[in-house]
């Protein structure tokens, strides 16, 4: 059973420099409890797609295209709708957690509003829950770690605050816009682990965007890439990451250190005039004459849905 | 945010902490006045002596053409002037909030109507106006303070919309929205805690300017002639001659009673002020 249904999603900013199309005629499924990796160069439109799932972008943005929550377009919901699916049916964890917690207040009361205003539960109880919940989150003290300001937390800290307030409700679809930038490798794997456990437990899916492949690679089922704000390549994580169809897939694998550390030659486009034809074609080592001037639409090939014309 | 301690404080700084500590003291001396009047002052206020008293041992301050002990109408009208100053600018203070608050988080439309509400009380001139609707209603006291109130929110909704317009683009309060909670409760819970230390030196500031306002009116005529407070004595000793057979004893302390403590408030107002920039690192 699916539960997210992405179509035709098209993304626009009007800027002072142009019309930025940032995200481009995207389509796809998000099944339930599974993990869906986004993967993607920085500005390639990756985070935006998770901000038009929860209406948060600016109001210069301009979205066509449905984004299906079961019978409901999460496009043309109010925002008193919206309000009441974010945060208990979808919810998202932030890069940055020291800048998305607020200073002001201690880590164990911004946890407990949660259940006092969503769940009506008395301040008594919803402390209870915080504390049992910090608890899960692999505080050792969690009490202690109550009556603490986000301020006095590590990155890493604060971080796991954050996925425990996104997981506070239970939602069903958690988005994890890079929870690990900017951590230490261990850090790293901590929080995944903790953030795949919890998930696990309470069978929500997770769409997990990124740039790290190695954390696509051990935590996702299917991984969907993204170029220039188009979805090149959806496969099952173990075929994506075994045989890339997608020239800029298979560029990408090999730039990584552990294979060749090839770099894929060429600059990212710009968004305000992509190239013309194929997003990728004055990059790819592949092109054909088709390349440069018809755009590839995407089509489904051995499982995977692909856009290129290699696989016509 | 924490800085290390200085080893040796400067000079100015020394100077800075101690009018802070001066302005907390008077502060605190006229707000106990106002609390304790009834067992501080030495008389009723109401209660007749003989009439024009030079300053004795029985009477501190001398009396009035009425024969009131100046020195208990003093302590007594510490009460009505903190009230009017206290009352109009706590008054002031929750509508410029509101309006800033909304005007800075909703951006906009809303924005763009709640300041040219704004620009349009900037606009009026205060002090005619409320000439005008004191001599048209009857004079009392909370009049005043409300009409205070009502006028004196704009400098308020300014600041408080400028802070809350940053405030709102910050993290944290996207990723309230993100975890479902109403605007209302984000503007309530999460901007406001935010945005508090600019409204208390701004709330000083509004008492300073009601206060000042409510003796200037006073002494105008326009107060409330039941209730004595310091513009109050002012106008009374203008109106009755103590100005013109030079009795100091019956002008003088009432105006040094309102000199001081809008100091007291203004200087309280700085400093808090200041102490905001240096956590900001401003100045």
């Amino acid at each position: 059973m699916s539960c997210l249904h992405i179509k035709h999603l098209t993304v626009t900013f009007e800027t002072l420099m142009g019309t930025v199309v940032a995200v481009d005629d995207v389509s796809f499924d998000h099944e339930s409890k599974e993990t869906l990796a986004l993967v993607g160069e920085t500005g390639c439109g990756k985070s935006v797609i998770a901000s038009s799932i929860l209406k948060l972008l600016p109001d210069n943005a301009n979205l066509s295209g449905e984004i299906l929550y079961g019978d409901k377009d999460l496009l043309r919901l109010s925002e008193r709708e919206l309000a009441d699916i974010r945060g208990q049916e979808i919810s998202i964890i932030f890069q940055n957690p020291t800048l998305a917690l607020n200073p002001v207040y201690r880590i164990g009361d911004q946890i407990s509003e949660l259940f006092r205003v969503h769940k009506r539960a008395s301040s008594k109880k919803s402390k209870a829950y915080a504390t049992s919940l910090l608890g899960r989150m692999g505080f050792k003290d969690p009490e202690h770690a109550f009556h603490m300001y986000p301020s006095q937390f590590s990155e890493g800290m604060n971080q796991r605050v954050l996925i425990a307030l996104a997981l506070a409700l239970h939602p069903k679809i958690i988005i994890a816009d890079e929870p690990t930038k900017g951590l230490d490798d261990q850090l790293k794997e901590e929080i995944l682990k903790e953030l795949m456990k919890i998930k696990e437990e309470k069978e929500s899916s997770l769409f997990l965007i990124t740039h790290d492949f190695d954390a696509a690679r051990n935590i996702a089922d299917r991984v969907a890439l993204m170029y220039c704000g188009q979805i090149v390549e959806i496969a099952l994580s173990p075929d994506f990451f075994d045989e890339p169809f997608h020239p800029y897939a298979r560029g990408l694998l090999k730039s990584l250190p552990s294979h060749d550390f090839a770099p894929i030659p060429g600059a990212s486009p710009s968004m305000i005039s992509p190239p013309e034809g194929c997003r990728f074609h004055p990059r790819c080592a592949e092109r054909l004459e088709v390349c440069s001037h018809e755009m590839p639409e995407p089509i489904k090939k051995s499982g995977r849905i692909i856009r290129c014309f290699l696989y016509r | 945010m924490k800085k290390p301690a200085l080893p040796r404080q400067n000079g100015s700084a020394q100077k800075k902490s101690l009018s802070s500590l001066l302005a907390v003291v008077l502060f605190l001396v006229f707000f106990i006045l106002a609390l304790c009047a009834n067992i501080i002052a030495p008389h009723d206020p109401w209660e007749r002596f003989d009439p024009y008293l030079p300053p004795s041992v029985e009477h501190w301050l001398g009396t009035n053409d009425l024969g009131h002990d100046i020195l208990s109408e003093l302590i007594y009208g510490s009460r009505v002037s903190l009230l009017v100053g206290l009352g109009a600018a706590v008054l002031a203070t929750a509508i410029g909030l509101c309006v800033g608050l909304f005007a800075g988080y909703y951006k906009g439309v809303t924005d763009e109507i709640l300041m040219g509400i704004t620009d349009v009380f900037l606009m009026i001139p205060r002090i005619p106006l409320i000439i005008l609707l004191a001599a048209f209603l009857k004079p009392s006291f909370w009049i005043i303070a409300l009409v205070i109130g009502f006028l004196w929110w704009t400098s308020t909704a300014r600041v408080v919309r400028s802070k809350s317009l940053q405030v709102s683009e910050m993290n944290f309060v996207l990723s309230s929205k993100c975890l479902g909670f109403s605007d209302k409760h984000i503007i309530f819970t999460d901007i406001f805690p935010n945005i508090i230390q600019i409204v208390i030196p701004k709330f000083m500031l509004t008492v300073a300017a009601a206060m000042i306002t409510e003796a200037s009116l006073s002494f105008l005529g326009l107060g409330d002639p039941s209730m004595k407070s310091w513009g109050m004595m002012i106008n009374f000793a203008f109106t009755k001659g103590g100005l013109i057979n030079a009795l100091w004893w019956w002008f003088i302390p009432p105006g040094l009673c309102i000199m001081f403590f809008v100091y007291s408030v203004v200087l309280l107002g700085y400093s808090l002020e200041e102490k905001e920039q240096a956590v900001l690192g401003i100045s």
